[in-house]
């Protein structure tokens, strides 16, 4: 039995994954490390993030009511726009945003059942 | 509420990842000192992207307090000295004086001249404790005092006052590197709006330094903004020529739409369980996501959804 070993790179384009990225391109610019090492570094950044969302994250829940506008299935990935979103969290918190994207990777990784 | 953990859970990954890659920068020869700027470098980033707060956004806080306490004691230091200058002063005073009577009218003034003086230093103090509101000219404060404080005195005491005023500005010039090297970060994050502000109570705009800045900074913005822009140039160009065919190509107006949101405005990375439509009404089950909206990072385990198309 072969267990996954590749991540989802999708959490790259978050704030965390922009720092990182941004950090590792300023050390490549200097030549402090190479191009490489980097590509390692995300790879474990990849596992990290998932690792932490699936096992710290558990328990927050909320919900969101909106507008679809856009929506797209491509490569397993989902990706909609959402207009005059509102989300609901746990403690009464409530989110506004006029236009929101959500881009959602399948939770079965390819080749699991 | 979900903002909260993030903080922790962010700490969490970056002490994983760079635990995680000690190993591999071993075996590519990488010393560990850049492992550990890398660390800095990306906890900078996130102080600077303000989407939570961090456990180590706790230091600026400390260095601006610890400022505050240095322009504190050094102000009291400054009184203890003026009180000893002006026993001194007092034996100089009769040599520019001749009245008896006015050595005590000169101490008694020099007071609040002193005063003024301090509340001037106080002000510089203030600046370099309150730089990360995006204050820049932190030496230009420091001359405007120094310009003042040589106005305000007289002749006689303005060694004395001078010989204070190093030491004042000795205690804040430390205070000031640290705060250089916070400017600069905020530089970096705040971009021109601060440098145009900035240049107007300096005079002359530096506009060398600026310019270096501002293509650090702002090469990793501009090279996503380009690739975004020239992709629409591009559909532009593509339009132009085939004018028959534009009315079709609605869709690319929605996609040239989307790449330009796609930098700041809000969005959720995360797993779908579930995505369902009946008739025009979507349910989506989601799972491990990232929210970025109204520039602040939200998590959550489970999102459960419904939108009218």
């Amino acid at each position: 039995m072969s267990t996954s070993n590749v991540y989802y790179e999708l959490y790259r384009r978050s704030s965390i994954g922009v720092a990182l990225i941004d950090s590792l391109d300023e050390l490549i610019k200097d030549s402090k490390i190479q191009p490489q090492l980097a590509m390692k570094i995300l790879s474990t950044f990849d596992r990290s993030i998932s690792e932490a969302l699936t096992e710290k994250v558990k328990s927050t829940r909320l919900s969101f009511k909106g507008h679809l506008d856009t929506y797209r299935f491509c490569d397993d990935v989902w990706t909609f726009i959402i207009l005059d979103v509102h989300f609901k969290m746990e403690g009464n918190e409530a989110i506004v945003a006029d236009k929101i994207k959500i881009v959602a990777n399948n939770v079965k990784k390819p080749g699991e059942q | 509420m979900s903002n909260n953990i993030v903080g922790a859970i962010y700490r969490d990954i970056v002490e994983d990842v760079i635990n995680s890659s000690r190993i591999d920068f071993e075996d590519s020869g990488v010393d560990e000192s850049t492992l550990r700027e890398l660390k800095l470098l990306w906890q900078e980033r996130l102080t600077i992207s303000g989407v939570a707060t961090f456990p180590w956004d706790a230091q600026p806080a400390l260095v601006s307090e610890t400022r505050n306490r240095e322009a504190k004691a050094s102000l009291q230091t400054l009184t203890s000295m003026v009180s000893e200058g002006n026993v001194a002063s007092t034996s100089l005073v009769p040599q520019t004086f001749s009245h008896s009577a006015t050595p005590v009218m000169r101490a008694s003034q020099k007071i609040p001249e002193f005063g003024m003086e301090e509340s001037v230093l106080t002000e510089t103090a203030n600046e370099s404790a309150s730089m990360n509101r995006g204050g820049k000219d932190v030496t230009g404060g420091v001359n405007i005092s120094s310009g003042s404080g040589s106005l305000t005195l007289p002749d006689g005491d303005r060694l004395l006052e001078s010989r204070i005023s190093y030491q004042k500005f000795g205690h804040s010039e430390s205070a000031i590197k640290q705060a250089v090297s916070t400017i600069s970060i905020q530089r970096n994050k705040t971009g021109n709006t601060s440098d145009n502000v900035l240049s107007q109570m300096d005079g002359p705009s530096d506009t060398s330094g600026n310019d270096l800045n501002d293509d650090d900074a702002g090469n990793v913005a501009n090279n996503r903004e380009d690739r975004s822009s020239v992709g629409c140039s591009n559909r532009n160009i593509g339009e132009d020529s085939d004018a028959i065919n534009s009315d079709l190509d609605d869709s690319e107006e929605v996609i040239s739409q989307e790449e330009e949101v796609e930098g700041s405005d809000a969005i959720i990375l995360c797993l779908y369980e579930r995505v369902v439509r009946m008739k025009s009404k979507w349910r989506f089950d989601l799972r491990d996501g990232i929210i970025h909206a109204n520039g602040k990072d939200y998590l959550f385990g489970k999102a459960s959804g419904e939108c009218e198309w």
